[in-house]
């Protein structure tokens, strides 16, 4: 058994070299740089020492292991690898945080310290925990589209309900889980700018692919406004998807009235073949309508053409003309339609003078996305025609350039020592007056950082405290592994062989087996092959295959082809999966959420909510291709520690009758294992919480129900050969602003005059209050009711 | 003495009161009283509108509890200590172990009465990426070979 031994960096580099490695200059200098990766290179190379890193949270842990030579022990001391001088025979492991930062320009950076893509290093703070709000807004105005409040009219949480599904497949490379919520790393500080925030630039991609899906590229409905043609003010007019009634009816308002008594509407119609723009003019004197089109060149002419109408038993005479203008829209194009008295030809100077100008400024069909008239970069969604975020965001470098300017990096250590850059580009900071909808703010594409001299401090302030505040309390580490799970080797194949023959190869055997070849019989009955036959069964694991050949019994050969077993133990790994929070309180935990697994050939087996929550969990199989038997290992990884901690056995073969015996055999075993069932139900014995469809602890708060029975072999063939979670989880019912009433758990020692709010005492001494007893016991009591500071 | 009403508008148990409408008072104190009780005498128009007095002479904050009117202008004031303002600044000096808390140092994670939760749940299925083989693989043992 190796010494193990836990030091630090500099404890390694100070021993190290006095063992085996003395004269080595190189150690002087990384004991002088500190971790570098540099160094960390140069103590792989030293012979025999070998290099493990595990990655968490960015936070690199170097594992070096390297066995010495035997060496007597320094004053006869046994463990005097902690001692300075020679160390003990055995190997050692030093477990190096790598927590040190460079600051060095050449060197890269660990954690903190993004460099700017045009050369200079500068440290940085890391925000880790951005909300996907705060992240969409921002990337959505540097894209150009300015956000409001409109977007969470539907749905609060808008950001957090559409952002992971835009590719979930890559969504965990971008983003990590917070309390059951995505949130975004960001930087700031970078050169002592607080008020500029960098996102990873894949995001960029996603923001885009985001508001595409959702529609803010799509143009749908036009808005009115005012336009200056010549030196010429013309009034837009509204034009909605709507019918309007005539204009001497009823319902007049519904109408813009220009000059007078001249009544006009829009309509935009469109047709299966065509988009088309109607006018419809009318006025109490006779009139001609001149269409012009944007450039102001005429069209068409036409007379109006009188009409008579009663209403409210009072006869109208009114004229009236329409037409209208086909072909596609194209927005914020510019149509002139004018009108002007046939007793005066001059445009725009007399009453019965109507000039129009339709104007179909079209806004984007998804509330809460326009396009923001400060940006400089509007993406064309025509230009980008990827649909996948890697490709895209190809797409848009090369486009759009400038979006990626002033970007930033950080080139970060991988398990596998390499370096893996991300590039941060600058975002414009939004609004967060509501932290949980923010909107566009002050900053814009072009400008996206506020000045500071220029902002209010409530802005600045908000800066800081998204910076500063922490979203939860990281929890606290394990430490630890299991031991390693180590296969037996070996086995009697010269005793027997173990074939994996297809189908078809089965068939061809038992063809061999029960030819009508006589001196076939002849031998197999001299030989009585079946006796040689050990076992015929299905495992649903893949065995390792050594190679192939013929089957054969005893010393016969069926010259039937098959695969040959070449390890009887294998090992299925059904691969991993998060389990992050859902609620980021108490309700993820026991006895709010239960979790439960069902595990192929085992059954469903309950889980400790405490031990899986917050982890990742692997499940491997181990399997016997020999028996079947197999065991289901669940491994459970949080923060640095992990390991097996759930083991069930079980079995997943399923046995073929060779003969009236075997199948006798396999027979018996199922109905042995059902009968123990059921008798065990009907005497409530012992094993009664193990039956199927047992209730187990019904004086319990939670009653724990069993949800499956054990279930091996053949049963198990017929149920599912994936594993899966099964997490069952509460319904919160809190109270709005219950914390004002009740407040929330605390068990903290505090001042009180710290507090604020509802406040609730559980124990305290009253020392330093100068009042009467009757008094001190009033304060007392009042505090454990609850006071409000 | 002096005394001074005022109009309270916080709750009992909040610990800096909000205090409105104050009106002083002099004058001398002709019989005993209690300091933590203490029954007071004024003559004045009407002072329904108090629910409040401050005495600096007894350096403590009143409830008033009760008012009867003696006879036309004079009012009896039947008043009773307020703990939490007078001794506020030592009551928030005070260290304590919070049993529940509005906003500083709540533990979302700590087990209590105060969660709730209706008796419907929600079940997930996580399923794993991968398993074992579907269909299976046929195992022959023969003898020898």
């Amino acid at each position: 058994m190796a010494d193990i031994i836990n030091v630090n960096f500099e404890t390694v580099t100070q021993q190290v070299p006095q063992q085996a490695y003395s004269g080595i200059d190189t150690w002087t200098q990384m004991t002088a740089d500190g971790l570098t990766v540099e160094s960390i290179e140069t103590i792989t190379q030293v012979p025999g020492v070998t290099r493990t890193l595990s990655n968490s949270n960015k936070v690199i842990a170097y594992d070096f292991e390297k066995t010495f030579a035997a060496a007597a022990d320094a004053a006869g001391d046994i463990n005097s690898n902690v001692q300075t001088g020679e160390f003990g025979a055995g190997a050692f492991t030093a477990n190096i945080p790598s927590t040190a930062v460079s600051e060095t320009p050449e060197l890269t950076v660990l954690e903190s310290g993004a460099k700017l893509v045009d050369g200079g290093s500068t440290l940085a703070s890391i925000a880790d925990k951005v909300s996907l709000a705060v992240v969409g807004v921002s990337l959505g105005t540097k894209l150009g589209k300015a956000i409001d409040g409109a977007i969470y009219n539907a749905d609060p949480d808008y950001w957090d309900n559409v952002y992971p599904y835009i590719n979930p497949e890559t969504w965990d490379d971008i983003a990590t889980s917070q309390g059951g919520k995505s949130v975004i790393r960001a930087i700031f500080g970078l050169q002592n700018d607080e008020a500029t925030m960098y996102v990873d630039e894949r995001l960029l991609a996603y923001q885009y692919l985001l508001m595409q899906q959702q529609g803010a590229y799509d143009l749908k409905y036009a808005e009115d406004g005012s336009t200056i043609i010549n030196g010429v003010k013309y009034g837009c007019y509204n034009v909605y998807y709507g019918n309007y009634q005539f204009p001497l009816s009823s319902n007049v308002n519904n109408y813009a009235q220009i000059i007078g008594d001249c009544f006009i509407f829009l309509q935009k119609h469109q047709l299966p073949q065509e988009e088309r723009c109607n006018y419809y003019l009318w006025n109490t004197k006779p009139f001609i309508v001149r269409i012009y089109n944007r450039y102001g060149q005429l069209q068409s002419e036409e007379n109006s053409v009188k009409h008579t109408a009663t209403i409210n038993g009072i006869k109208y005479d009114y004229y009236g003309a329409s037409g209208g203008q086909t072909g596609s829209l194209i927005p914020n194009q510019v149509v002139y339609t004018q009108t002007y008295s046939t007793t005066n030809p001059n445009l725009f100077d007399e009453p019965n003078v109507i000039a129009f100008l339709y104007n179909v400024k079209e806004l984007p069909a998804a509330p809460g996305y326009t396009n923001d008239p400060r940006a400089d970069i509007q993406i064309d969604p025509a230009q980008i025609t990827e649909t996948a975020p890697e490709p895209v965001l190809a797409q848009m470098k090369q486009l759009y350039p400038a979006l990626f300017a002033d970007a930033a990096y950080e080139d970060v250590m991988q398990p596998d020592g390499s370096l893996l850059r991300y590039t941060y580009v600058p975002v414009p900071f939004p609004d967060i007056s509501n932290i949980n909808q923010p909107v566009t703010g002050e900053m814009s594409q072009v400008n996206v950082k506020i000045t500071p001299d220029t902002a209010t401090q409530t802005m600045l302030q908000q800066i800081v405290d998204l910076l500063t505040a922490p979203a939860t309390e990281p929890p606290p580490t394990g430490e630890g592994e299991t031991p390693p799970v180590v296969i037996p080797t070996g086995s009697a194949n010269a005793l027997y062989t173990v074939y994996n023959p297809t189908q078809s190869e089965l068939n061809s055997f038992g063809g061999w087996l029960w030819s009508e070849n006589f001196v076939d019989q002849l031998l197999k009955m001299f030989n009585d092959p079946m006796q040689a036959i050990i076992g015929l069964h299905k495992v649903f694991a893949t065995p390792e295959i050594s190679g192939t050949g013929t089957i054969k019994v005893g010393y016969l050969d069926s010259k039937v082809s098959s695969k040959i077993v070449g390890n009887q133990y294998v090992t299925v790994d059904c691969g991993e999966i998060s389990l992050p929070e859902y609620f980021g309180n108490v309700f993820d935990y026991s006895p709010y959420t239960n979790i439960d697994i069902f595990l192929p050939f085992i059954g469903i087996e309950h889980l400790n909510t405490g031990d899986v929550m917050r982890s990742k969990i692997r499940v491997i199989y181990h399997v016997d291709v020999i028996t079947g038997a197999c065991i289901a290992e669940v491994n459970v990884t949080r923060d640095l520690a992990g390991g097996v901690i759930y083991t069930y056995s079980g079995n997943c073969a399923v046995q073929y009758p060779l003969s009236s015996g075997s199948y006798m055999g396999i027979l018996s075993s199922i109905v042995s294992i059902a009968g123990g069932v059921a008798g065990t139900i009907a005497s409530g014995g012992a094993l009664a919480p193990l039956a199927i469809g047992a209730v187990r602890g019904v004086s319990s708060a939670h009653t724990n129900v069993e949800r499956s029975g054990s279930f091996s072999g053949n049963a198990g063939a017929m149920a599912s050969k994936i594993p899966y979670l099964i997490i069952t989880r509460p319904q919160p019912y809190m109270a709005q602003n219950f914390e004002q009433f009740t407040g929330y758990p605390a068990n903290q020692y505090v001042k009180l005059g710290e507090c604020s709010g509802f406040v609730q005492v559980n124990r305290c001494h009253l020392d330093g209050i100068n009042a009467m007893k009757e008094e001190l016991v009033e304060i007392e009591n009042i505090l454990k009711e609850g006071i409000i500071i | 003495m002096d005394i001074v009403l005022y109009t309270n508008s916080s709750e009992p148990n909040k610990l800096n009161k909000t205090l409105s409408n104050a009106m002083n008072f002099s004058g001398t104190l002709r019989e005993e009283t209690s300091i933590l009780t203490p029954s007071i005498m004024l003559e004045m128009e009407t002072p329904i509108e108090f629910n409040y007095a401050y005495i600096p002479q007894f350096k403590r904050y009143y409830y008033i509890t009760n008012i009867t009117s003696i006879r036309n202008n004079l009012w009896r004031l039947n008043m009773k200590c307020d703990v939490l303002q007078s001794y506020q600044e030592g009551i928030k000096n005070l260290p304590v172990i919070l049993d529940h808390t509005q906003d500083t140092q709540k533990e979302m994670y700590l087990s209590d009465n105060v969660w709730k939760n209706i008796v419907k749940e929600k079940t997930d299925i996580v399923t794993f990426p991968n398993g074992l083989n579907e269909n299976g693989e046929f195992i022959l043992i023969t003898a020898g070979g």
